[in-house]
C-alpha cells in the first residue's frame, strides 16, 4: 500500500548530510569488502542484540500510550524485534560480554525520550530505525549473518511492517515541527556514529590480534 | 496441569462457572444485548490488558520473550476487532470494569512469577470461558472460533509452560487473594452485563 510520506521526506531533506554519511562509514566500507574479522563480526552482533533489547523496551513503553489503532503495527514491531533477538541468541550472541559504551549512551537516550509527547515519540521510532536500516541496506556483503539480517529486514519481511510505521511517522510529523526534533536527532546521529566507530575498533582490535 | 494451583482451594472459582452468565453462555442462552454490554467492558478491559502485558514483557526473561509478544500482538488485533464492532457509547463503564482496570496497573507492582501465573490464569480461563460457549450470534461466533481455535490453545499451552517451572516462585497467600479480587470484578461485571440484557 502506498501512503504519503511528504513529511517523512522533508525530516530526512532536512538532516540528509548526517542521516546519509554513515553508509560511508570504514565500517561498513569492511563489511562490503568482506574485511571483517568473524571475532569482531561476533561482538557486533552481540552489541545489536544489546541495541535491539533498548529498542524493544522503548517500543514497549510507546505501545503502553498509543492510541488503540496504532497498538497492532507496535505489537507486530515488538515481536519483530523479539525474534530479531532469538536469532541472534541462535547465532552466538555472548551475554557474558557487557554492552559497550554506545549501548549504554542509546539506554540514556531512550530514558530521555520518554519525557516527549508521543508524536515526536513515535517519528524518532521510526528515524532510529532507519538510520540504521538505510546505512545497512548498503552492503552487499558475503557474510552469511549480515545477509540473513538483511532478508530479515527486506521489503517483503519486516521491511514491509517498516513502511507502515512511516506513514504513522508522517502523521505524526503533521503536528510536529521539524526544528523541535533537531536535538534528539542529532543526538541518535552521533550515537550511531560512536557506534559505528566502536564497531570499527573491533575490528581493528581483531586483526591486531590474529 | 499445575497440580498446586489446581489443589488451592478457589471457592471464587468454582462460583466462576456456576455464575448465570457462564451457564447462559454455555447453553446458547445468552441475550444479545448481555453479549453486546460485555464485549463493551471488553473494549476497556483490553486496553488494560494491553498495557500490562507489555510491561511483563519488559520484565520477562529471553525465554519468554516470544510467548509473551505473540500473546501481545493478540490482544492488540482482539482490541481492533472490539473497536470495528462496538462502541463505548453503547454502554457505560461500570464500576467493576474500572476497578478491574485499576487493579492491573497495580499488579505492575508484583514479582514477575506472580504477575506471570495471575496473567495466564486469566486468559486460561476466558480461553476456557470461549472454548465452553456456544456461540449465537456471528459476532460470538468470530470471538468463539478465535478463543477455542487450536493457535490460541496451542498459545496458552506456551504460556502455562512459561509459568510450570516458576510456579514454586509464586506465594500461594499473594496470589489466590488477588486471583479472588480479579474475579469478584469480573463477575460483577457479568452480573450487571446480565442485568443490562434482560427485557426492559
Amino acid at each position: 500500500m502506498m501512503y504519503p510520506t511528504g513529511h517523512v521526506q522533508s525530516l530526512r531533506k532536512r538532516h540528509a548530510v548526517r542521516w546519509q554519511s554513515f553508509a560511508a562509514h570504514p565500517f561498513l566500507q569492511r563489511l562490503r569488502r568482506g574485511d571483517v574479522p568473524s571475532a569482531a563480526l561476533d561482538r557486533w552482533l552481540t552489541q545489536l542484540y544489546y541495541f535491539d533489547e533498548l529498542m524493544m523496551r522503548f517500543q514497549l513503553g510507546l505501545l503502553r500510550q498509543a492510541p488503540r489503532e496504532h497498538r497492532a503495527l507496535l505489537a507486530q514491531i515488538v515481536l519483530n524485534m523479539v525474534e530479531e533477538m532469538d536469532w541472534l541468541l541462535e547465532e552466538g550472541a555472548d551475554l557474558t560480554e557487557a554492552p559497550d559504551v554506545p549501548r549504554q549512551a542509546y539506554q540514556r537516550f531512550f530514558r530521555d525520550l520518554e519525557s516527549l509527547p508521543y508524536p515526536h515519540l513515535t517519528v524518532l521510532h521510526w528515524a532510529t530505525h532507519h538510520v540504521f536500516i538505510d546505512a545497512l541496506k548498503t552492503v552487499n556483503t558475503p557474510d552469511e549473518r549480515l545477509r540473513a539480517i538483511l532478508e530479515r529486514w527486506a521489503d517483503d519481511g519486516f521491511g514491509a511492517i517498516l513502511h507502515d510505521l512511516t506513514a504513522l511517522a508522517d502523521e505524526a510529523l503533521e503536528c510536529v515541527e521539524l526544528p523541535e526534533l533537531d536535538a534528539p536527532l542529532n543526538r541518535l546521529f552521533d550515537l550511531e556514529q560512536s557506534s559505528w566507530d566502536t564497531a570499527l575498533r573491533m575490528a581493528e582490535e581483531a586483526e591486531r590480534s590474529s | 496441569m499445575i497440580d498446586p494451583f489446581l489443589s488451592t482451594p478457589l471457592p471464587q472459582l468454582e462460583g466462576v462457572t456456576a455464575h448465570p452468565f457462564v451457564q447462559r453462555l454455555a447453553s446458547g442462552r445468552l441475550p444479545s444485548r448481555a453479549f453486546t454490554a460485555w464485549m463493551v467492558q471488553g473494549l476497556y478491559i483490553n486496553d488494560a490488558m494491553i498495557r500490562y502485558q507489555a510491561h511483563l514483557l519488559r520484565e520477562a526473561p529471553a525465554s519468554h520473550r516470544k510467548v509473551l509478544a505473540v500473546l501481545l500482538v493478540t490482544l492488540c488485533e482482539d482490541a481492533d476487532w472490539l473497536e470495528e464492532h462496538f462502541s463505548p457509547l453503547q454502554h457505560p463503564l461500570y464500576a467493576d470494569t474500572e476497578r478491574y482496570c485499576r487493579l492491573f496497573t497495580e499488579l505492575e507492582r508484583l514479582p514477575y512469577p506472580l504477575a506471570l501465573a495471575l496473567d495466564w490464569c486469566l486468559h486460561r480461563s476466558y480461553q476456557q470461558l470461549w472454548r465452553e460457549a456456544v456461540p449465537t450470534s456471528e459476532l460470538m461466533e468470530f470471538m468463539w472460533d478465535r478463543w477455542a481455535s487450536e493457535e490460541i490453545q496451542s498459545l496458552m499451552a506456551q504460556l502455562e509452560g512459561l509459568v510450570r517451572p516458576i510456579w514454586s516462585e509464586v506465594d500461594p497467600n499473594a496470589f489466590v487473594p488477588l486471583l479472588r479480587q480479579l474475579l469478584r470484578f469480573e463477575m460483577g461485571i457479568w452480573a450487571q452485563a446480565l442485568g443490562d440484557g434482560a427485557p426492559h
